[in-house]
């Protein structure tokens, strides 16, 4: 089991990353396309879920919650390989500085 | 692209098992280390991702929020693919799971003169007592909620977190969320690639 308290959370992905590159870049097509295929269908699942969980959270507390989200160490993080963060959906509530 | 809308979405993870059982029997044994290592630690980044805003959310009183999510079609498979935003009491698989594990590593602490109670199971996150021999000794606890975490972690996949709980210690009010801001709905639209 990988232990995430043993990685820094931020790094996890990078780890994945070299993972995912060693799969795709296998010398056999059929495996390196599977994979390919896997990965998009886990990134579909994780996108379209937490992209609606987000909506329903700006239902639920508007963008309040997700600014403080989107500050969080680890929230942010997976906020963020989302593009789900409140700066890049642009919700901002135009507190703090407004330069 | 793989597209979701030719697929169902609660059918997505079962393509994903698909390809992944593929992958993992395949006859080159690189294949097999990458691909298992890949999916494990793409479960423990979303795991603790999520597990963290779910976390947050309940700390903005959000238990009924989560029951709404979770009736959710998307939203609610989602959570529901990692244990996550069931209120406590609702469903006991969780609490079964970690008695079980708790089990193997129960007659050490108790050899120990300690017991172990479970306070709560919510989110991945156990919280326990240990009382008896243990309870105010920091190196006994250290070693025992060790142990403890190892079988946790090594029998009950959704496991994210041990906290011992002083039994003796007043529980601290909950923190009142910020006021609630104007509601503003978002459609979120899918990444385009």
């Amino acid at each position: 089991m990988s232990d995430v308290e043993h990685m820094p959370y931020p790094e996890v992905m990078e780890r994945i990353g070299e993972l995912a590159d060693a799969l795709l870049a296998n010398p056999d097509p059929k495996v390196a396309a599977r994979a390919e295929e896997m990965l998009d269908w886990i990134d579909t699942f994780h996108r379209e879920g937490l992209s609606r969980l987000v909506g329903l959270i700006i239902s639920w507390r508007g963008e309040l919650f997700l600014e403080t989200a989107s500050g969080d160490e680890i929230a942010g993080v997976i906020l963020s390989t989302y593009d789900l963060t409140s700066d890049i959906l642009d919700i901002t509530t135009g507190r703090g500085d407004s330069a | 692209m793989s597209d979701v809308q030719q697929v169902s979405y609660p059918q997505v993870m079962l393509v994903v098992g698909e390809i992944a059982e593929e992958l993992l029997s395949h006859p080159n044994k690189a294949v097999r280390d990458q691909t298992e290592e890949l999916l494990d630690w793409i479960d423990a980044f979303h795991r603790e991702g999520l597990g963290r805003l779910v976390e947050l959310i309940r700390g903005w009183r959000g238990e009924i929020f989560l029951d709404s999510v979770a009736r959710d079609d998307i939203a609610g498979t989602f959570l529901a693919t990692y244990d996550l935003g069931v209120s406590p009491g609702i469903d006991t698989t969780a609490e079964d799971a970690v008695a079980e594990a708790l089990e193997e590593i129960r007659p050490f602490v108790e050899s120990h003169g300690g017991t172990i109670v479970v306070d709560s199971v919510v989110d991945g996150v156990v919280k326990v007592q240990m009382l008896g021999s243990c309870d105010g000794c920091p190196s006994s606890t250290a070693t025992l909620t060790g142990g403890v975490e190892r079988s946790l972690r090594e029998h009950w996949p959704n496991f994210r977190r041990l906290e011992v709980v002083d039994p003796n210690a007043e529980a601290a009010p909950a923190a009142a969320p910020p006021a609630a801001e104007p509601v503003q709905l978002l459609q979120i639209g899918r990444k385009k690639t």
